[in-house]
């Protein structure tokens, strides 16, 4: 007899309504099984109303009765917490990180500005390093511009895209610092963009009022990038 | 322990394996007897009848190995039992006999009636934990005898779902007793 048939005769056993040869596998049966033995000692137990089977609620255990309501009132007391630090986690500055991130400087292939092409070589390694920079993939990129050949080759244009790479590899201070040369320089191919970015050097080393000049200077300046510069202004001081 | 080493300590009359043995057929010998024997409540006699034939038939190597303890003990049980209705005496020599074999084959009765009253407990505390549908399902069925088809009536549900709610509480039951080895 196999265990499913042995549960569906249970209560004919039980009542004796089995029929004898069935009644004999039913016992066999239970011999070897004991988890059908269990079944049927269970649904004896039950039917000689050896045990009681209340039909109330169920009576709530301590931990239900009273944990229960406790650990629903620490939940929303955490819950109210929470939301009362995140609240008044400095909003400010949550800005500010998110002023401080900033579009890169467009870049074309063989871009001619800021002088005559360099050395073939070293044009073919910068386009490979623009092809990190585009990809965000600052730290190769610098790992081809902060070559000696390039620092010392005085073009602005490995000079401007160092710094920009160094500020997206998160070291605002030397590409603030480059970025001043290039200003110093006067030089107009990455002028007005050196100035913006250096904006955000001063903004990533938490300067803010100076960052805010630095864009305030270039919003007055006529400049393609004063607009640029004008809606950071704008932003800084909604702050 | 596997069965085959239950079986060989059993053989080697092990009192540990011989307490083991005891303990798991005494309540299935004595449900044989009660749900046989309507009206009788002393069955002491058969289950050390029982008990006695196993423990010599095991020393006549009777059993080929553990895969024959059930069949074998079942086998006795209905001999037993077609005995006891033959001859509706007992034998006085059997407590005199088990006792030489088996030390520990004594007062199953009361062994039985603390097995039942273990698992009365038991059966309290977890139907307790029940949902209360079942626990109204089963009341109805073996509280107050009712069918399932009128309990489906009145509760306004389905047979099936009746019949399926009081089968999958007592797998529940059953289930819990087996996992906590309660029983």
């Amino acid at each position: 007899m196999k265990c499913h048939e042995f549960q569906s005769l249970i209560d004919a056993y039980l009542r004796e309504t089995i029929d004898e040869p069935r009644r004999e596998q039913f016992e066999e049966h239970f011999f070897r099984c004991r988890k059908c033995f269990l079944g049927l000692k269970i649904n004896e137990t039950l039917q000689n109303r050896e045990v009681s089977i209340p039909v109330g609620e169920r009576p709530r255990r301590f931990t239900l009765r009273v944990l229960r309501p406790a650990m629903a009132m620490a939940a929303l007391f955490l819950l109210v917490l929470t939301s009362v630090l995140l609240l008044r986690r400095d909003p400010p500055s949550q800005r500010l990180d998110e002023l401080s991130r900033f579009d890169l400087p467009l870049y074309h292939q063989g871009e001619m500005r800021g002088g005559e092409e360099s050395g073939s070589l070293l044009e073919q390694e910068f386009s490979l390093a623009m092809r990190s920079f585009q990809e965000r993939d600052f730290r190769s990129a610098l790992e081809i511009l902060d070559r000696p050949s390039y620092t010392a080759a005085g073009s602005p244009k490995y000079d401007f895209f160092r710094a920009i790479s160094l500020l997206g590899a998160g070291e605002a201070e030397r590409a603030g610092e480059i970025l001043d040369g290039i200003i110093q320089a006067m030089d107009p191919a990455y002028f007005d963009e050196a100035i913006y970015y250096k904006g955000f050097a001063l903004l990533r080393q938490g300067k803010r009022r100076q960052a805010l000049a630095q864009f305030e200077k270039l919003a007055n300046m006529l400049s393609p990038m004063a607009g640029k510069a004008r809606v950071m202004v704008q932003k800084l001081k909604a702050l | 322990m596997d069965d085959e080493r239950f079986f060989e300590k059993l053989r080697a009359r092990d009192p540990e394996a011989q307490k083991e043995l005891i303990r798991t057929f005494t309540p299935r010998i004595f449900t044989y007897f009660r749900n046989r024997i309507k009206g009788e409540s002393y069955y002491e006699d058969l289950v050390q009848d029982v008990f006695s034939a196993f423990f010599n038939g095991l020393d006549q190597g009777k059993l080929a190995g553990a895969a024959w303890i059930a069949p074998f003990m079942f086998g006795i049980a209905k001999r037993v039992l077609y005995n006891y209705f033959y001859k509706q005496k007992k034998n006085s020599d059997i407590q005199k006999n088990i006792s030489s074999i088996c030390e520990l084959c004594s007062d199953f009765t009361e062994s039985e009636r603390l097995e039942n009253q273990r698992l009365r407990e038991v059966l309290n505390r977890l139907i307790l934990g029940l949902p209360r549908v079942d626990r109204l399902i089963l009341n109805a069925f073996y509280l107050q005898e009712r069918k399932i088809g009128e309990i489906a009536e009145l509760t306004g549900r389905s047979h099936h779902y009746v019949s399926v709610r009081k089968e999958r509480a007592i797998k529940r039951i059953r289930a819990e007793i087996m996992r906590k080895n309660l029983y």
